[in-house]
């Protein structure tokens, strides 16, 4: 096997703050092979969004990278400076949003917002801009590019602009993709729409893409593999199938229980109880902990170990649900 | 557009009505009689009724100002009673200082406002986020008449690098002459832009479309300047025009303490002399100076902001 695209190694990221550094993401590991689709689920605070901004290093406000390394084509962008990250941003690793709404510039136009990263990057002279923008914009699914590139982001869809995000991050044909919840602000057919459009790009293009999401359902379209996160840390990895069959982590368990599952009786919702905690208040131990159903007193007094898992990937728990071959099968 | 624009001069129209209604009775109400004015000295009781007869004053003032409004709309704005030479021709040789005045204190406010309220937007919250506030809170402050003396004594009484007073024959001695009121001028305005700015540029800094540039690969100050100010310099545009038209005001003390020989100095001297035709047409000038300029700027706001021109001009 070849070295994977992107490494990340025990990364920790935190704000520093009067009592000392309030960690966001602890201790995160994880790798992407090229062309391959990598999805993070979780819930809303859990470090997801964090994680992948700081892998193109774009963390919000003072937060910043306290230790790990993050090997991309065997440069650490983690301890990289402005001038190494810039011509990686958009060339080597392009990133989308979530809200198309507001990831556009509203007083540019669509087709120059598409061209600025060819500019800067220098891989495109300029005569052939504007060929590679319509293409790239075909690429993405935008009819009449010609007519969008001319138009301002307030004139298009939801969708459209959405599809523009992904033509501006395309354009300089990035061999990893970053998606921060590229669906959640857009209505359901329109995410359908889009999610089909990365797994068919990244089939084309040969790409590698991340996909951050709170939910289970698009990953299970999209993703060779997945990492759940919880409270800042990975706490279970699978292959996509494994996910489904046979989850090991309780709050795994508890995540694929409380998806909808249509007209299907006898499967009502299980929403979890409570709430992940406050991020300088983490429990000592496992932070699931006070969640979780399977809670023994060990898991209260250090953070659990990683136990690999049969079939690749692997859990941060004492006390897992069973394996496939335990497992009886779902009726 | 020239729909738009030829609307926003038709609604110029009442406007400038109410400005002559104003200004006709306000006129009238200061104390003193243009006839003595006039007459000075040799005034006399049936003097001064003769010329009050002539100027046509003796009639009723609901008369005179109907007479006035007939031939202000045949383009006559009277004869001066002080200069005795036709009011329009008085007031267009005039008005070129008092215009190139405010274009100039309008350039000197943005070459002020821009660099430093880009300064105080990227480091909000820091030391010269802090000591960039309190030099506007100060400049802001500070009433013109002041600050213009001030100047005048730093820069040309203590170290004479420019003039006292004065406008100048030549385009270049008069940029050099208007520089200290100008500069004045924008001392008022430069802070309020200044402020407007870095608001604008916090928020835009913070807002999504900086994260897509930036993951484009962008260099910083591409970012900031194409994106960023791009965005937020059309708020602080809007503070600037309406600010310029408080500024229309502010000219006419800074005239004075500067002798330009320009409107605002016009109208204190005509105000001295109960020249009313001469108040009346530089008040009015001032009133469509004030509604020309906030008309440039909404023009402004429609050639920059493309969300404006949909909504504006449908």
């Amino acid at each position: 096997m070849t070295s994977p695209l992107l490494a990340v190694e025990h990364l920790a990221i935190g704000i520093p703050g009067g009592e000392g550094t309030v960690a966001l993401v602890e201790d995160v590991s994880f790798t992407v092979r090229a062309g391959e689709a990598y999805g993070i689920v979780g819930e809303s605070g859990c470090g997801k969004s964090t994680t992948i901004r700081a892998i193109i290093r774009l963390l919000a406000g003072r937060a910043g990278i306290t230790s790990g390394s993050i090997r991309f084509d065997g440069q650490d962008l983690a301890r990289a400076d402005e001038a190494t990250l810039r011509p990686l941003r958009g060339a080597g690793i392009g990133m989308i949003f979530q809200d198309p709404l507001t990831a556009l510039n509203p007083v540019l136009t669509v087709g120059r917002q598409i061209t600025e990263g060819l500019r800067y990057h220098g891989t495109v002279p300029s005569r052939e801009r504007r060929a590679r923008m319509q293409e790239v914009m075909r690429l993405v699914g935008l009819p009449d590019p010609a007519r969008i590139a001319a138009s301002y982001p307030h004139e298009l869809s939801g969708g459209q602009r959405q599809r523009a995000a992904i033509a501006i991050a395309l354009v300089c044909s990035p061999r990893l993709l970053l998606a921060d919840e590229p669906t959640t602000a857009l209505d359901v057919t329109i995410q359908a729409q889009i999610l089909k459009l990365l797994s068919d790009l990244r089939h084309r293009l040969g790409m590698a893409l991340i996909l951050v999401t709170h939910d289970l359902g698009v990953v299970a379209q999209t993703c060779d593999r997945v990492a759940v996160m919880y409270s800042g840390r990975i706490v279970e990895e699978a292959p996509i199938a494994r996910i489904f069959a046979a989850p090991r982590h309780p709050y795994t368990v508890a995540l694929l229980n409380s998806i909808p599952r249509g007209t299907r009786a006898h499967h009502p919702l299980h929403p979890i109880a409570g709430m992940p905690p406050d991020p300088a208040e983490r429990p000592r131990g496992c932070s699931f902990a006070p969640r979780c159903p399977n809670m023994q007193p060990a898991c209260e007094r250090a953070f659990p170990g990683w136990t690999a898992a049969a079939g690749g990937g692997g859990f941060a728990c004492y006390h897992p649900a069973p394996g496939q071959a335990e497992a009886s099968p779902d009726g | 557009m020239l729909n738009y624009i030829l609307r926003r001069l038709l609604l110029m129209i009442p406007v400038a009505f109410g400005i002559t209604l104003a200004v006709f009775l306000l006129v009238r109400l200061i104390p003193g009689d243009p006839a003595r004015a006039i007459l000075g000295i040799h005034a006399t009781p049936a003097l001064m009724a003769a010329v009050r007869t002539r100027l046509g004053l003796d009639r009723g003032i609901g008369m005179q100002y109907l007479l006035y409004i007939k031939h202000l709309v045949q383009g006559d704005f009277g004869i001066s009673y002080y200069y005795g030479q036709p009011v329009s021709q008085l007031v267009l040789t005039r008005m070129v200082p008092t215009l190139v005045l405010l274009l100039y204190s309008t350039i000197i406010s943005l070459l002020i406002a821009i660099p430093a309220g880009l300064l105080a937007g990227t480091r909000q919250g820091r030391g010269t986020d802090h000591a960039l506030r309190v030099v506007a809170t100060a400049g802001l402050g500070l009433p013109s008449y002041w600050t213009g003396f001030i100047l005048i004594l730093l820069f040309s009484v203590t170290f004479h690098i420019f003039p006292i007073a004065g406008y100048g024959n030549t385009w270049g001695a008069r940029l050099y002459n208007l520089f200290l009121p100008a500069l004045t001028c924008a001392l008022n305005v430069a802070p309020l832009v200044m402020r407007a700015l870095r608001t604008s540029l916090g928020e835009a800094l913070g807002a999504g479309f900086i994260d897509t540039a930036r993951a484009k690969g962008l260099p910083g100050n591409v970012v900031l300047l194409s994106h960023a100010l791009r965005v937020a310099i059309l708020p602080a545009l809007n503070v600037l025009g309406l600010n310029i038209g408080f500024l229309v005001g502010n000219t006419v003390l800074v005239e004075n303490v500067f002798a330009v020989p320009g409107l605002g100095q016009l109208m204190i001297s005509s105000i001295g002399t109960r020249d009313y035709p001469t108040i009346q047409m530089v008040t009015l000038m001032f009133g469509v100076i004030v509604v020309l300029i906030y008309l440039v700027t909404d023009l402004g706001q429609i050639l920059l902001d493309p969300r404006v021109r949909r909504s504006e001009l449908g």
